[in-house]
């Protein structure tokens, strides 16, 4: 399996119209098959469905927010289905030391990166992800 | 117990064991209470024929001289119950003409009556007041001032069942002496109490500021994430614009394009050193140790502004004094933070065909950078401001700056400095230049050791 044949796929979990649509592009541009929740239940439910190479999670969210997503999701014991990274608007220490006990990869300040400085951080925690899945295999 | 019980030589004594009685206590409701009965109940002035004993004093505010507190006889309650006004509600103008209390105040003397309308006028009716005095049988009421510091603070009213020609001189004496401790102890509880209270309030205040200051923690939180998400889509779709392949942007539109990026990127620092700061304030900085070169974190700051301080035709090194490495204990983002901060003020102030050099040097067990620009320089006066939050200093030193910064970058670095337990300096001379000094422990070169 070769990402030249199959696309990485991606969840973007984002309730701000215009972030969703424009993070959506350029990870498309990018070659990724993108998938996109526009609220918590929304993503929970594409969570628990679906593997996924990578989600981007925002925090701050209408009926769930982020952090109930992933509560939720160890509930239904299907949190490790697919790796996640936060991407928020929020100060990273307010919920990062509860965020790493589910387990995220990693912690994003929305407004320190530019859309290329994304999709540069999303390619290397795919990457990652993929040489964690080998040398579980 | 008879007259003889008060000789010259016991009156000392008593004096002395009504005082101890009387300043036991700085609660003021207390000492009021110790005053009217420690006489009767102590000093055995009952069998003198003593039966109410009245403490009243000035109420500046309301011009009134106040009933305070009454001795907790038979006769003292015989005669409230018969008085028409509650004890506590008698307050005595100090305006009063006929009333032998105010004349007692004002005077500053001694006076003494059988008729108790002298003691309630005008606030009773002569009435009234004769008939408290026949429910509780008194005969003599004398009235004393009660004065501290050469001021009269109030009047103490003793109340016998006997004539005045019945009063031993060493009575007298003693009552004298027992109202100076009276006024004194009256005094220092009041003043204890206003004490106690204002403590109380500011405990009270610094209770609400704590408070205040968690409110303002959360908003800095909310404000911060709220101002965020437009900034990022500001600062994403306008680098869409800027980095659309297909599109011909002129010159002009690009120029444009690239202020509000700039601008935007502005904000966006300033909401993060805000949160820093806020951060700061609550103590809620973590650093994450480690050792670590700090020579080699400079030269990545050195680095990466190498190539602004090209464009802008500036000579800028790196050096040392002594060999690298400069090894500290820190944390090495947040350091490098500041180095790039300071480095980076200098950058922005100094004119083209300066000069900026960073310099590293061991100073005992410290480890020194100075970093030195020939900027405009920093008068003496605005030196002092450099490191408050939001300075932003009036002078030519800012005006070689394209990008004012947030006021706040200085604040934040020496803050830094100091959880890692060292300082920032600043020496300058204006039209020559600027040097800012950091000094940080120098941490052992070997692996182990601390």
């Amino acid at each position: 399996m070769s990402a030249q044949t199959t696309k990485k796929h991606i969840l973007v979990v984002e309730d701000e119209d215009q972030l969703r649509d424009l993070y959506v592009r350029v990870l498309n541009d990018e070659g990724y098959e993108v998938d996109q929740a526009k609220d918590g239940q929304e993503a929970y439910d594409k969570m628990s469905q679906n593997t996924y190479n990578l989600v981007l999670l925002d925090v701050i969210m209408a009926k769930l927010d982020g952090m109930q997503v992933l509560e939720s999701l160890q509930k239904a014991e299907k949190l490790k289905q697919s790796p996640v990274v936060l991407l928020s608007s929020l100060g990273q220490d307010l919920v990062i030391a509860k965020a790493l006990e589910y387990g995220v990869r990693g912690y994003m300040v929305k407004s320190d990166y530019t859309p290329q400085e994304l999709v540069k951080e999303v390619k290397g925690y795919v990457e990652d992800g993929e040489v964690r899945s080998a040398l579980q295999a | 117990m008879d007259n003889t019980v008060v000789t010259k030589k016991s009156i000392l004594q008593s004096l002395w064991r009504i005082q101890k009685i009387i300043l036991e206590s700085l609660d003021f409701n207390t000492v009021v209470e110790n005053v009217v009965n420690g006489l009767l109940e102590e000093l055995g002035y009952m069998d003198l024929g003593y039966r109410i004993i009245v403490l009243t004093l000035v109420n500046e505010r309301k011009k009134v001289l106040e009933r305070i507190s009454l001795s907790s006889t038979e006769e003292a309650k015989q005669a409230m119950a018969a008085s028409a006004i509650p004890f506590h509600d008698i307050d005595i103008p100090l305006s009063a003409q006929k009333n032998l209390l105010i004349k007692t105040f004002k005077n500053n003397k001694s006076y003494s009556t059988h008729y108790w309308p002298e003691l309630f006028h005008p606030v009773l009716t002569d009435e009234q007041a004769i008939k408290n005095q026949k429910a509780a049988g008194i005969k003599t009421s004398m009235t004393f001032p009660l004065t501290v510091r050469e001021k009269t603070i109030g009047v103490m009213i003793f109340s016998l069942v006997k004539d005045l020609k019945d009063v031993s001189k060493e009575e007298r004496e003693l009552i004298e002496g027992f109202t100076d401790i009276v006024a004194l102890a009256v005094e220092n509880a009041k003043l204890y109490s206003s004490l106690a209270s204002t403590t109380e309030r500011l405990k009270d205040a610094n209770h609400r500021l704590k408070e205040l200051d968690v409110l303002k923690d959360e908003f800095v939180s909310i404000a911060s994430h709220e101002l965020r998400t437009p900034m990022t889509a500001i600062k994403s779709y306008l680098w869409m614009a800027m980095n659309q392949p297909d599109q011909k942007l002129t010159e002009q539109t690009k120029k444009y394009l690239g202020i509000s990026y700039q601008s935007t990127e502005r904000l966006i620092h300033l909401v993060n050193d805000m949160l820093t700061v806020s951060r700061i304030e609550r103590d809620k900085i973590e650093l994450k140790v480690e050792k670590f070169d700090l020579y080699e974190t400079a030269k990545l700051v050195y680095d990466e502004l190498k190539i602004t301080a090209d464009e802008k035709k500036v000579a800028f090194t790196l050096g040392s004094e002594d060999k690298p490495p400069f090894m500290v204990k820190g944390d090495k983002e947040k350091l490098r933070e500041v180095i790039q901060n300071i480095v980076g003020n200098s950058l922005k102030f100094t004119p083209p065909n300066g000069k900026i050099m960073i310099n590293f040097r061991h100073d005992k067990s410290h480890i020194k950078i100075d970093v030195s620009d020939t900027g405009a320089g920093i008068p003496k006066e605005s030196l002092s401001k450099l490191f408050q939050k939001f300075s932003k200093i009036d002078y030519s030193y800012s005006k070689h700056s394209s990008q004012p910064g947030s006021g706040l970058g200085l604040y934040i670095s020496k803050q830094i400095v100091s959880l890692h337990h060292g300082d920032i300096t600043v020496q300058s001379e204006v039209d020559v230049g600027t040097t800012f000094t950091v000094s940080l422990p120098a941490a052992s070169q070997k692996g182990g050791a601390e």
